[in-house]
């Protein structure tokens, strides 16, 4: 196992010094495109080995110095950007062949750096690595967000710098040093370290409100406007990024803290993350709303995000063996959807400029391929049955009747829930709905040239959430 | 026997210069860095035998004889001053390279390794005035008429924060019948409520040297009108030096004090306005400027909370040592070329303290070291005044980006 992860990260770190060739030579562009493929494989390998030694949670040294965490979440995690990673590079490349004005080289060497970032602090062993890595991917994905030069781009990605770095301070930081002194390690254990005879119930309650402030890349409500802001980066860094690395990155820390600092059982036993499960009812409820008053397609995925974001931390706080599953399945759901999703939207955007809802009437007639990806991608965010998202909430449910917190809690996320999908069907619909309308005004066509590289990215996308019925 | 080396190389670096200029005003800048050289090495000689050295003058007794001790940290602190002496004459241009000037800066650099080193009251403020007469001196260098009310301002401030600094050696005198700062802490009663005013006046000294939010303006005329020379000692000398003073005055004599949250409270407040107030501008001198003195709020409280010493020069030297590469690099007009915005962004990356960078490693422990101290006052400022600085650092740099743009 110890030589596979070597070998990914060697792959990674080729990728980044060919994505700095790629501005030159166009062979190396080619091999970052075969290589992100490559990658997608290891990618599957680590996940294969992991399931076969029954998921072990195991220390590795990796090159003879690092140690590395490797345990279920963190696999779950790398299998997901590992599989969506080629598609986004085929994607881009499509996407970036129609703005020459962008430099592409420089889009994908740190894209690649915010891949391997990622990944270490997927595999972080402690709490203190876990932050070095978590502000460094908001260094690495800051020049991503303004990588087309725009005004909007400009503002949107100080925002951003701003927004990750100063709730991080302020709220994260903190957190894991008052974490050291009390508990005296910050290690990730089966089980968990914290000592309830050192930082009583409250004080754990209370400290996972404030984790979900600093934590501020799982952009729960009222901590999730960075999110919005960063719609205005290219197509291809929101899918990756904002769909999947970035906030995803978020959720598993949290999950991580969940599970390997709190204990997982000792949380659902004490409800230790009462409060916690609380303010993420708040945001569903909240983001929800604000999702179905929204008109620009972008924003309105970036509100979904953030509803299907706390979803996932409602499933993690759950707390008990099916929502476990259940918190890492919706994961998984949600990244493949939300991606294709992205990528339909950007190629609206890019061909068609279509920026609004408004604006893709009668898209269906036009573009029946995409259109139809982004059909199906819909269906599974809102749960409809046959695909992945459908078993992800359904799980969820279950976990909600094995819940063993209060009545009140336990009913109010049904109803939050319920609430939430029902607004997911309004806002979700009413997209769909224009697909079909028949256009009055003519399209506003941009050459389609070099857009093959979309379609397969969003095929492939596509594919991997339709076959939800297949048991993992 | 082993300290006279020191003292004497420490002597010399104030008189060679002198004695030079007198003689044939030429060649100087070789004669001061030969002498500054010389004094790290003895001093880097003192940090690897790793113990305290004290030395008094004439052998007399420390009622009247005056004191030098050379500990650890000092001995870091001396280096760090003097090589950033030199490099601050390095970077200089020519204009400033002239004998007068050179002297005024050993001079300068002479006093605040006194103030450093010395443990007696009195002879601090010898060297408070020594090293403040050459910095004036160095601050007027110039034909712009700003520079000149700047100094004047500079004069009458610091002349202000020495005078409430004497202020308060006159009252610790009075209660303990000394002015050397071992014998004062064996001598004085905490009870005496004289203690408390002489706290109090060398509270007021340091803020008003350091800046305090109310009277700070003359501090960011220094750093706009003053020279390149003045602004890269006063970023690294002023602050160590005062702060090393306040904090052996503070953990020999006032650290049995029971001040209570009031004078923390203030300096957390002081920290957070000068904050605030740096958002206001987008001119990277003055931001330094805020950031400086906030900086100084920040280490006066974890003093006052007696976390251990280390931390507290660790994240000063660190402090300075950045803000002088950035001073440095923006003053150069190096910053307009495309290249160097990569740097300066790693230099402000590491002021704000952002893994994996010293500036982070260097915070982090501080922010342990005042929980286990139960210092929440200081955590909340330095927390605070990181994340403020984020927004202030990044907006002068992104000014300085779309200019180049």
């Amino acid at each position: 196992m110890q030589t596979i992860i070597e070998i990914y990260i060697i792959i990674l770190i080729t990728m980044s010094a060919l994505a700095i060739g790629s501005g030159r030579y166009l062979i190396a562009k080619k091999l970052y495109h075969l290589f992100s493929y490559i990658l997608l494989i290891f990618g599957l390998i680590i996940w294969y080995k992991f399931s076969s030694e029954n998921h072990t949670i195991k220390l590795i040294k990796l090159f003879g110095f690092y140690e590395i965490l490797l345990e279920k979440i963190a696999v779950i995690f790398i299998l997901i950007f590992s599989l969506l990673l080629p598609f986004t590079v085929t994607y881009a490349l499509g996407y970036f062949n129609l703005l020459p004005e962008v430099n592409e080289a420089k889009f994908f060497f740190w894209l690649t750096a915010s891949i391997i970032i990622t990944f270490f602090l997927a595999l972080a062993k402690d709490l203190f690595q876990t932050y070095i890595f978590y502000e460094l991917l908001t260094l690495s994905t800051f020049p991503l967000v303004r990588i087309g030069k725009t005004n909007e781009e400009r503002k949107a990605s100080i925002y951003y710098l701003y927004f990750l770095l100063i709730s991080s301070i302020i709220f994260f930081l903190p957190t894991i040093a008052y974490f050291y002194v009390q508990l005296g390690t910050l290690n990730f254990q089966n089980g968990g370290i914290l000592d309830l005879t050192k930082i009583n119930d409250f004080q754990a309650k209370f400290i996972f409100v404030i984790l979900l402030l600093g934590i501020a890349k799982a952009a729960v409500f009222p901590v999730h406007s960075w999110l919005v802001k960063a719609m205005a980066a290219h197509a291809p860094v929101s899918a990756l990024l904002h769909a999947v690395a970035v906030v995803k990155a978020g959720v598993i820390v949290i999950f991580k803290i969940s599970v390997y600092t709190y204990g997982y059982k000792k949380l659902g036993d004490k409800n230790l993350q009462e409060y916690g499960q609380i303010i993420v009812l708040i945001s569903i409820f909240i983001v929800s709303i604000l999702a179905a008053l929204q008109s620009s397609l972008k924003k309105l995925l970036a509100y979904s995000t953030i509803n299907n974001l706390s979803i996932c931390l409602l499933a993690i706080f759950l707390a008990n063996k099916t929502s476990f599953d259940a918190a890492l399945l919706q994961i998984f759901a949600h990244s493949s959807a939300k991606i294709t999703l992205f990528f339909c939207v950007g190629y609206f955007g890019l061909i068609y400029q279509a920026k609004n809802i408004n604006d893709i009437q009668g898209m269906f007639y036009q573009e029946k391929l995409i259109a139809f990806c982004f059909i199906l991608a819909s269906f599974s965010i809102i749960a409809i049955p046959s695909f992945l998202g459908y078993y992800s909430k359904d799980l969820i449910r279950h976990s909600i009747n094995d819940f063993s917190g209060s009545l009140i809690l336990k009913n109010a996320t049904y109803l939050t829930l319920v609430f939430s999908t029902m607004l997911s069907y309004f806002y979700y619909g009413k997209m769909l709905v224009k697909l079909f309308m028949k256009k009055i005004s003519p399209w506003n066509v941009r050459s389609k040239e070099a857009s093959n590289f979309m379609h397969y990215a969003i095929i492939l996308s596509t594919i991997i959430f339709c076959f939800g019925f297949i048991k993992l | 026997m082993a300290s006279n080396f020191l003292i004497v190389s420490f002597i010399l670096t104030a008189i060679l210069p002198i004695f030079s200029f007198l003689i044939s005003k030429k060649n100087l800048l070789g004669i001061y860095a030969a002498c500054i050289s010389c004094f790290i090495v003895v001093v880097i000689f003192y940090i690897y035998r790793d113990n305290t050295e004290s030395y008094v003058f004439g052998n007399f007794p420390s009622f009247s004889g005056i004191e030098f001790k050379f500990s650890y940290i000092q001995n870091l602190s001396i280096i760090i001053i003097c090589a950033i002496s030199i490099f601050s004459i390095i970077i200089a241009p020519n204009i400033y390279r002239k004998p007068k000037i050179i002297l005024l800066l050993m001079l300068n650099i002479f006093g605040v390794v006194g103030l450093i080193s010395t443990n007696d009251l009195f002879n601090a403020y010898v060297f408070i005035e020594i090293s403040s007469i050459c910095f004036y001196a160095l601050l007027s260098v110039g034909t712009n008429k700003e520079v000149t009310k700047a100094a004047l301002d500079s004069l009458i401030m610091g002349t202000v924060a020495a005078t409430f600094f004497l202020l308060s050696v006159f009252l610790l005198y009075n209660a303990s019948g000394s002015l050397n700062i071992k014998v004062i802490s064996e001598n004085i009663m905490m009870q005496n409520k004289i203690v408390i005013f002489a706290y109090i006046f060398l509270l007021f000294a340091i803020l008003i040297k350091l800046g305090l939010a109310s009277a700070h303006q003359w501090i960011l005329h220094n750093y706009i009108h003053g020279n390149q020379l003045v602004n890269i000692l006063s970023i690294a000398s002023t602050s160590l030096g005062w702060i090393i003073l306040y904090y052996k005055i503070f953990a020999n004599i006032f650290s049995k004090l029971e001040l209570g949250l009031l004078a923390d409270a203030l300096l957390a407040l002081n920290s957070i306005i000068l904050g605030v107030l740096a958002l206001k501008t987008k001119d990277m001198y003055k931001i330094i400027a805020y950031s400086t003195m906030s900086t100084a709020s920040i280490v006066v409280i974890f003093i006052n909370s007696g976390i251990p010493e280390w931390i507290i020069f660790a994240l000063l030297i660190n402090d300075a040592i950045t803000k002088v590469l950035l001073f440095s690099l923006f003053s150069s007009g190096l910053i307009d070329k495309k290249f160097w915005i990569y740097p300066s962004i790693l230099l402000i990356l590491n002021v704000i303290g952002i893994p994996p960078l010293f500036g982070f490693f260097i915070k982090f422990e501080s922010v342990i070291l005042a929980i286990n101290a139960r210092s929440y006052i200081g955590i909340i400022a330095l927390v605070f005044s990181s994340a403020i600085s984020v927004i202030y650092f990044f907006n002068a740099l992104m000014v300085k980006d779309a200019n180049n743009n």
